[in-house]
């Protein structure tokens, strides 16, 4: 009788290793809705020691007492750290750092407490104000805002090419009208700054050149189109008055010798010169 | 000027018109949009991550500079122009605090993060954002709290965060004054040093 062996679902010894690499398998990592949970099995299946600084950490924590005896030099530290507070304090006007107010983590603070840690450049101040910054009142000044912003746009301005510069400053500027830019805002129109008033200029000579030159292109072929057309003109004056290409026969009444040949061929040189005379002078209207 | 749009759609409208504006170059509008959302940025974003007022303002000053040269590049979304501005806003925030060489509760990694979850906010009207991003920095400080012994820590919560007196605080803590200022001081260099190993093991 077969008996069906029965799955074991649960990893074995030598799969192990195989679970303790799931990083490297490309299971979730942390930012998952997952993570988690994973973490927990992993420390459970394989729980490891903490690493060594943390381990020191912990130690020091355990074993530190903040309210041992202070060293001489502690003290003075202590002393500067607290003259350097109480200055940034007056040096503020505000209310003494000695005298704070009441201030919920909730809320930010309307204190002027801020303004002494936010303003300062020592290395305890400043680790301070980054520590007191969330809970701040944090206000910008209207006015130091407004000088931002027109600081990023002037600076925008001053990067960009000059013609881009002038055309957007046309947009927000209301334009300068003189007598002698009178023509020009007639036809262009008001808003267009000098510089585009130029540039239409030079486009409008443009143009006129490449009109002339096409022009010019039509003129050359309906001249070329004249000449191609000549033969056509002188058959239409053929057919009422021209000589017509036709057979030698008739120039020679009399047979002639076929051991001279010259004379015929003079002949008929001379008769075909004739007729294409007379024919480029009827179509010339000089007959 | 517009307000903050906090899903209102004729507001929504209003914007995508301001916005449409600045995109044809219209300086005026997008003057407007940085009047009214540049106080904000300051407010929940630059400060809180950077901490000093100096530096918080030079990077809005930044800010606007970017805004400006890119705006070419905004896209409008339902969602309306602030979320753009606020990335801006972290990546600037990002860039300055990699130049940091001094301790700082927030680390470059933590701004790095914020970025890559953006595109998760289940709210991006300007209003969740803003309280969205000072929770975020206040839970950092108390992250960073939390790693120090709870004695430095509370006295900088007395001393820093409460602004209670040195007679109030030395009171609560049952020390001298005296005492109370060198226990702050040692609050300081443990914090300074819990965020150096920090920053060391990122």
């Amino acid at each position: 009788m077969n008996r069906r062996k029965p799955v074991n679902h649960f990893p074995q010894e030598n799969s192990i290793e195989e679970l303790s690499s799931i990083p490297e398998a490309g299971l979730p990592q942390a930012d998952t809705e997952h993570a988690e949970l994973i973490e927990q099995l992993r420390a459970a299946w394989s729980p490891s020691a903490p690493s060594e600084a943390t381990h020191l950490r912990l130690l020091s924590l355990a074993l530190e007492d903040p309210f041992a005896p202070a060293s001489e030099a502690e003290l003075e530290l202590a002393a500067e750290l607290n003259r350097e507070l109480v200055n940034l304090s007056e040096e503020t006007q505000s209310i003494p750092f000695e005298g704070g107010s009441q201030l919920s983590s909730e809320e930010p603070s309307t204190a002027p407490f801020s303004s002494v840690f936010l303003g300062v450049g020592s290395p305890n101040a400043a680790l301070l104000a980054s520590v007191k910054a969330p809970f701040s009142n944090g206000e910008i000044s209207p006015a130091l805002n407004t000088s931002l912003i027109q600081a990023a746009l002037a600076h925008h301005s001053a990067q960009q090419p000059e013609s881009e510069a002038a055309a957007q400053s046309a947009l927000l500027t209301p334009p300068e009208k003189s007598s002698g830019d009178l023509a020009s805002q007639s036809v262009v129109g008001e808003l267009i700054p000098l510089r585009q008033k130029r540039r239409l200029n030079f486009g409008f000579i443009g143009s006129m050149v490449a009109a002339a030159a096409l022009g010019l292109i039509w003129l050359s072929n309906s001249q070329l189109a004249e000449r191609r057309a000549e033969p056509a003109s002188l058959q239409r004056v053929a057919a009422e008055e021209l000589s017509v290409s036709r057979s030698t026969s008739e120039l020679f009444n009399a047979k002639f010798s076929t051991e001279t040949t010259s004379e015929r061929l003079d002949t008929i040189a001379e008769q075909r010169a004739r007729e294409l005379r007379k024919n480029r002078y009827a179509s010339w209207g000089a007959r | 000027m517009v307000a903050s749009v906090d899903r209102d759609p004729a507001k929504l409208e209003a914007e995508r018109k301001l916005c449409e504006r600045a995109h044809q170059g219209d300086r005026e509008a997008l003057g407007e949009i940085l009047q009214t959302y540049g106080p904000r940025l300051y407010r929940a974003v630059l400060l809180p991550r950077l901490g000093r007022r100096p530096l918080a303002e030079e990077a809005l000053g930044m800010v606007y500079i970017k805004v400006v040269e890119r705006f070419h590049q905004f896209t409008w979304q339902d969602v309306g122009v602030y979320p753009w501005l606020r990335v801006v806003a972290l990546r600037i925030a990002l860039d300055l605090l990699r130049k940091q060489k001094r301790e700082h509760i927030y680390r470059p990694r933590d701004i790095e993060r914020e970025i890559n979850l953006v595109e998760e906010q289940p709210d991006h009207t300007p209003s969740a954002l803003e309280q969205l991003d000072l929770a975020r920095a206040k839970s950092r400080v108390v992250s960073a709290l939390e790693l120090i012994n709870p004695r430095y820590a509370q006295v900088i919560q007395l001393r820093i965060l409460e602004e209670k007196s040195r007679e109030e605080a030395a009171e609560v803590l049952g020390v001298t004054v005296g005492t109370l200022d060198v226990v702050l001081h040692r609050a300081l260099a443990a914090l300074k040093k819990s965020l150096a190993e920090d920053g060391a093991d990122s």
